[in-house]
């Protein structure tokens, strides 16, 4: 076999290696994942899983099966509840960055004026509708948007050694064609917004730069034990192939140090 | 010898990839994923007593601390809950794509903590395929396409292979246990990766997206 996997050069194989057996580190991971096709990763993937097949399997104990069962039983009754029983995540509207761009979007309930004679109330309708629908219809909620759209994709959120993440769990829902998302944090850290502020990245495969330059998801405050953020990138994503959350100064940076990664979910190939 | 040989095994050397996925080890309607991704409770149970025994080993054998494990073991499931949904029986089996979803967090907790060397001596020949009574259904017949895949390697190449992902040793690991130089295990495991991962996902090569 002269050619590699999926075409790849030796160093990209090297970490693709060290990546499936543990070897790599998660700063080295974070670039592999945004220069190489995620759909030819996933297959390296699941290679390596399928070898993992040979393992022979060996019984849970009893008494794990029965934690673990609960666990995962009480969790998923969890994950069903309805939305609006979690805290909404605070964008920041100060500093600079994206931050102010990105404040969750709005219904505009437009008030009727008074009239008497019918033309002019089909006409003002048909005005209002006219001018308010594209708000209206920018208003829905994300969640409507990440259920009619096809290319709507959930990762995990993944923690670092980083102290800083805490317990941190939850998922990020991401559509690339409608450009929206959302981001659902279990156990990461209350913040105070006057002392420091997390930062979303946003991996973009279809950056020529997009392994050395993500892109600048803004800040955002966790403002309780389960929070909800909105995702609404300032630039274009043709691509997201990770996210990853950093604790920055208030305000955000321009350029992340990545002294303090907290968390990333890798968006599985289509 | 580390792997038993087999039938099969022989009857695939002479093709280019090792064909048949899950459709011809796993009938569509006993698929388990698209139940969970539909919310079947009942699927917990099944899904548990199915896969149980493969994540926990999985993660037994990369982990080798029963606390971390069982915690660990939780974890899997929800993501395997979380991930159903994107479950494409095309592309590989369920017991592939949740060993995936296991490896790819196992590794994520192994780099959160430092792991001491590990304690396990390699057993050769404790691998699966020769002892279909202890194992289920589903992954003895994926088993099979993997053990084929191991068979075309050089013998060194396959030993280290197994040492890394089946066995979950460390690369320093293994090259304490077999004396080979630090920079031999490493090219031995890319380059049996390498081979492996063509003939276990030859589609894409084929230029298919």
């Amino acid at each position: 076999m002269s050619r590699s996997f999926a075409g790849w050069d030796e160093i990209t194989l090297g970490r693709a290696a060290d990546l499936v057996t543990g070897a790599l580190s998660l700063e080295d991971e974070l670039d592999l994942r945004s220069t190489v096709d995620p759909r030819d990763l996933e297959e390296f993937e699941l290679a390596a899983g399928e070898l993992s097949l040979l393992l022979r399997p060996e019984p849970i104990p009893v008494d794990s099966v029965q934690r673990i069962e609960s666990a995962v039983r009480l969790e998923l009754q969890r994950s069903r509840k309805p939305q609006g029983h979690h805290a909404a995540g605070r964008r920041s509207s100060a500093g600079r960055g994206p931050a102010g761009t990105v404040a969750p979007r709005t219904s505009v309930t437009p008030s009727p004026a008074p009239v008497t004679r019918l033309g002019w109330v089909i006409a003002l309708v048909l005005l209002g509708w006219i001018v308010l629908e594209p708000t209206l219809r920018s208003a829905r909620s994300v969640d409507e948007v990440l259920a009619s759209a096809a290319d709507a994709v959930r990762a995990a959120w993944s923690r670092t050694d980083d102290p800083w993440a805490g317990q941190a769990a939850g998922e990020v829902r991401w559509s690339d064609q409608a450009g929206v998302g959302t981001m659902r944090f279990e156990g990461l850290p209350v913040n105070d917004p006057a002392e420091f502020q997390y930062q979303l990245w946003i991996f973009d495969a279809s950056r020529a730069d997009g392994a050395e330059r993500p892109v600048d998801g803004g800040v955002f405050d966790i403002t309780g034990p389960v929070t909800e953020v909105p995702i609404d990138a300032r630039l274009p994503v043709g691509q997201a192939t990770m996210f990853a959350i950093t604790r920055e100064r208030p305000g955000g940076v321009v350029v992340s140090d990545r002294e303090h990664l907290l968390l990333t979910a890798a968006i599985p190939a289509s | 010898m580390l792997l038993p040989s087999h039938g099969a095994a022989a009857e695939s050397l002479a093709g280019a990839s090792i064909g048949g996925k899950m459709t011809d080890t796993q009938a569509q309607d006993d698929l388990l994923l698209p139940r969970i991704a539909r919310g079947d409770a009942h699927a917990v149970q099944e899904c548990l007593e199915r896969f149980g025994p493969l994540v926990w080993s999985l993660a037994r054998k990369l982990m080798r601390d029963v606390a971390t494990v069982e915690d660990l073991v939780q974890e899997i499931f929800i993501e395997v809950w979380k991930s159903a949904g994107r479950y494409d029986a095309a592309r590989a089996s369920e017991a592939t794509f949740i060993a995936t979803i296991a490896r790819r967090r196992v590794i994520d907790r192994r780099r959160r903590i430092s792991r001491a060397p590990g304690e396990e001596v390699i057993e050769e020949g404790m691998r699966g395929g020769d002892d279909p009574g202890l194992e289920m259904v589903e992954v003895r017949d994926e088993a099979r396409r993997a053990h084929e895949a191991l068979e075309r390697l050089q013998p060194e190449r396959r030993k280290v292979i197994l040492m890394s992902v089946v066995d979950g040793l460390t690369h320093q690991e293994i090259a304490t246990v077999t004396g080979m130089p630090l920079g031999t295990v490493k090219s031995h495991i890319r380059r049996g990766l390498d081979e492996a991962a063509q003939l276990l996902r030859p589609r894409r090569q084929e230029g298919e997206a």
